[in-house]
């Protein structure tokens, strides 16, 4: 058995074979069955037909022998050669019926009546026939004598058969009742077991069935599992290897493919999440920076237009230095103006410049400026308004310190990977709190940025946090600025740390 | 996971419903060919190699089929020629039609019988009977009585002179008890019957020895049936005294007289002597109706007829006399030789 489905397993075998291999095996069950119960009671019917043959076969001797001895009468009364011709056939078939009589000595009266018969009927054969040798050597006294001799043997011949007929048909009678009986009971027999076969075969066709039919209703049970949208079931388990097997084994591959896929949709709407927010969190970088650069400096472009009218003024009027100083402011605000959110590092030197210029006409020369400057590396591209709120920054921290010349230096040096902007001022420094309130505000919290921008709203500057968050999200590192300040009267340095690509 | 796979290759209730199922089949299998065993049985065609075959057959011819003697004597001699390969046949015993032992006898010799064993007689048609059948190269056994004329091979019988002589030395015993006295004596013999003349003369011949006796010898005709028993209750009722003895010299005579006796009240009056070969007779001899009776051993009889026939088969020679043993049935021993029968019909 275990065998016979280790094969089945093994060979793809399908579904509609099975139905057929169960329906062959039961019908052929039910065939042998009827067929073993045709068979037998078929041969009982015979065996009880054959129960009377013995006395259709007694009474056909019994005619023949009462023919044999008519047609020797009538020899004899006549001498005419039909009557021999006839006694000679009669005494053929007689002989031949006798020969199916038992000559030996068995026991039992009906094989001992035969035997006896069979004796008798020599005798009396031999005795007709000389009967008719006598008659044809017309010896009148012998043939009379061998007719009565004849005569009582037959008496004798007729009276066997009778009694053995009459003993037979009682035995028979017997026995024929005897074997109706038998063949009612086999009859019922034959039913109850084909009841009993029936009944274990439709069980058995039930449990095939149900053999056959439940991985499908397993499948159908996890199918309604995925339908229901729980994705995360067992793979359906392949216990055989036809169409269901199949089934399930491409339903297998489908749920571990629509998992695979929702896994990978998910992943990109995350990456699309994240990008979209990295690009409207750079916006409102850049958009606050310009609004509160803008709400500092009322209608730019009316000032900007005010100032270049006041730079030619002062050209009419050859002051020069006005000129300048108002050429300078004029490029300062254009800078701003031109919104570009990314620049050069070179473009952020240039309006730093113009920032300090403008910075010094205001403080009378106090503040002193400097640069050195890796000229390979200007024109790496940055957010813009990266490098001006940092001077800025270091201006405020640096003029006001009394008994020293504020002085500013701006150098831009390659590092390993990295492109460092140093800021430095020779100014009152800044505290290690300050630092790292500066340094430590979260990157990516968009509300808290925006708390941040106007609490410093009233600040001259956008703010060295506005710096941080937005070389933050460019660059999408976290360690783009370092403060450095030894302490009180020390000054500061910021050091902006731009990862380097070469192009 | 492994009581699950083993769920799967075996399941308990699938199996019992196999079971059943096989054993539902075996059972009819087993069924039908018990049936069809026990139909080929009843199908008399069928079962003639079921039978045992012999190499003898023996016919046995007597007067009365249906009586006890002959149908135990019959018995004892199938028995033993079963064993000898031989078979006897009971002559006549299917016939519906009802023959002479003449008729019967001229049956055997049609019917190239191997063995005669014929009750015989004094007539002469039986002997010129056993004269064919001798002269058709069958032998034939006479039994219990002789036909003494006829060419037959062998007596097998009792010796009426020894019975006779036995008759009368139990009738001069009882007269010598002297519990009554003893004068009268009446001997009943069956008509035309050699051996009981025998016996008669023998106990005549031994009454004779003592003068006190009146001897009345009665025959009677019991060639016809029921003859024996009217004539018995002829001569009881027209007795003016009932005998002091009575002594019939055959089973059927016995059987008669005491029944006779019982229906006239006169078994106090007469002491009854006679042949025990049926049961009535025996019982009778329990009740104290017949006081003892001659009693011949059937079996032996029975044995000693089929083993003249082999002898003379095997031999071609066979003693003209073979003697069965007698005993006398009293209420002495009565008790145990009904126990003795009845032990070996079992």
């Amino acid at each position: 058995m275990i065998k016979i489905k280790g094969l089945i397993n093994k060979y793809r075998v399908s579904i509609r074979f099975r139905v057929m291999l169960i329906c062959i095996g039961i019908m052929s069950v039910l065939m042998l069955v009827n067929v073993y119960n045709y068979v037998n009671i078929n041969e009982m019917i015979e065996n009880i037909n054959l129960v009377y043959v013995n006395n259709f076969r007694l009474n056909e001797l019994k005619e023949e022998l009462l023919s044999v001895q008519s047609c020797m009468t009538e020899y004899l009364e006549n001498k005419n050669t039909d009557s021999m011709e006839n006694y000679y056939r009669h005494v053929q078939i007689y002989r031949e019926m006798m020969s199916e009589l038992n000559r030996d000595v068995i026991d039992g009266q009906f094989y001992i009546m035969e035997k006896n018969i069979f004796n008798i009927s020599e005798a009396y054969i031999e005795c007709t026939d000389r009967a008719i040798e006598y008659k044809r050597g017309r010896n009148a006294p012998k043939y009379r004598m061998e007719y009565l001799q004849s005569d009582k043997m037959k008496r004798y011949l007729t009276s066997y058969i009778d009694s053995l007929n009459n003993s037979r048909f009682k035995a028979n009678s017997d026995n024929h009742k005897i074997m109706i009986d038998v063949l009612e009971y086999t009859q019922k027999i034959s039913i109850i077991t084909l009841l009993i076969v029936i009944g274990s075969t439709l069980i058995l066709i039930y449990a095939a069935t149900t053999r056959i039919m439940f991985p499908l209703r397993r499948l159908a049970a996890t199918a309604e599992i995925v339908a229901g949208g729980k994705l995360d079931v067992e793979p359906v388990e392949i216990t055989t290897n036809d169409e269901i097997g199949v089934v399930t084994k491409a339903f297998n591959k489908m749920l571990f493919s629509i998992r695979a896929y929702i896994d990978k949709i998910t992943e990109n709407m995350e990456r699309e999440r994240i990008l979209q927010e990295k690009e409207l969190l750079m916006n409102t970088h850049l958009k606050e920076a310009q609004l509160n650069y803008l709400q500092s400096q009322i209608n730019p472009h009316f000032l900007f237009n005010t100032l270049n009218a006041g730079a030619q003024l002062a050209m009419m009027e050859d002051a020069g230095k006005t000129y300048e100083y108002i050429q300078n402011v004029a490029e300062f605000y254009r800078y701003n103006i031109n919104n570009n959110k990314i620049v050069s590092l070179s473009d952020e030197l240039e309006i730093v410049d113009n920032y300090m210029y403008i910075i010094n006409v205001r403080y009378s020369g106090d503040l002193s400026y400097s640069k050195d400057i890796y000229e390979d590396v200007t024109s790496v591209l940055v957010p813009s308004m990266i490098l001006q709120p940092i001077v800025e920054n270091s201006v405020r921290y640096s003029v006001g310190v009394v008994g020293r010349k504020a002085h500013i230096s701006i150098s831009i040096t390659r590092e390993d990977d990295y492109i460092c902007i140093r800021v430095s001022d020779n100014g009152k420094g800044m505290t290690e709190d300050t630092i790292n309130e500066v340094l430590n505000e979260d990157r990516s919290e968009l509300n808290d940025y925006k708390h941040d921008i106007q609490n410093k709203h009233g600040s001259n500057g956008v703010g060295l946090k506005n710096v941080i968050a937005r070389l933050r999200l460019y660059f999408e590192a976290d360690n783009v600025m370092e403060i450095y300040s030894e302490g009180s009267g020390k000054g500061t340095q910021i050091t902006v740390l731009i990862p380097y690509i070469d192009c | 996971m492994d009581g699950e796979k083993k769920r799967k290759w075996f399941d308990p209730f699938i199996g019992i419903i196999i079971v059943i199922s096989i054993v539902a089949v075996v059972v009819t299998v087993i069924n039908f060919t018990e049936v069809r065993n026990s139909i080929d049985m009843y199908c008399d065609s069928k079962t003639a190699e079921q039978h045992d075959v012999y190499s003898h057959h023996y016919v046995i011819l007597t007067d009365g089929n249906e009586n006890e003697l002959w149908k135990d004597i019959y018995n004892y001699a199938n028995e033993y020629a079963n064993v000898n390969d031989a078979y006897v046949e009971k002559a006549g015993d299917n016939l519906i039609e009802e023959y002479s032992k003449a008729e019967l006898m001229d049956m055997a010799i049609l019917a190239d019988v191997d063995g005669i064993i014929v009750e015989g007689d004094d007539s002469g048609e039986l002997s010129m009977l056993i004269d064919r059948a001798r002269d058709n190269d069958i032998p034939v056994v006479t039994v219990m009585t002789d036909s003494p004329e006829s060419m037959r091979n062998s007596y097998v019988g009792i010796s009426g002179y020894d019975i006779g002589l036995e008759f009368g030395e139990r009738v001069v015993n009882l007269a010598d008890e002297g519990g009554k006295e003893i004068h009268e004596i009446m001997i009943l013999l069956s008509k035309g019957e050699n051996s009981q003349n025998t016996m008669y003369l023998s106990l005549m011949e031994r009454l004779s020895r003592d003068c006190n006796f009146d001897v009345d010898v009665r025959i009677i005709d019991s060639t016809t049936s029921f003859s024996a028993d009217e004539a018995i209750r002829d001569v009881l009722i027209n007795m003016n005294n009932v005998p002091d003895v009575m002594v019939c010299l055959s089973d059927g005579i016995t059987k008669s007289a005491y029944q006779s006796l019982i229906e006239y009240n006169k078994v106090k009056g007469t002491y009854l002597l006679g042949v025990a070969l049926s049961d009535e007779v025996f019982s009778a001899v329990r009740k104290g109706l017949v006081k003892c009776a001659i009693s011949v051993d059937k079996k032996q009889m029975g044995i000693n007829c089929v083993d003249a026939l082999l002898e003379y088969e095997n031999t071609g020679y066979v003693s003209e006399y073979i003697m069965v043993d007698t005993t006398l049935v009293n209420i002495e021993n009565v008790g145990g030789l009904i126990y003795d029968k009845n032990k070996g019909s079992d």
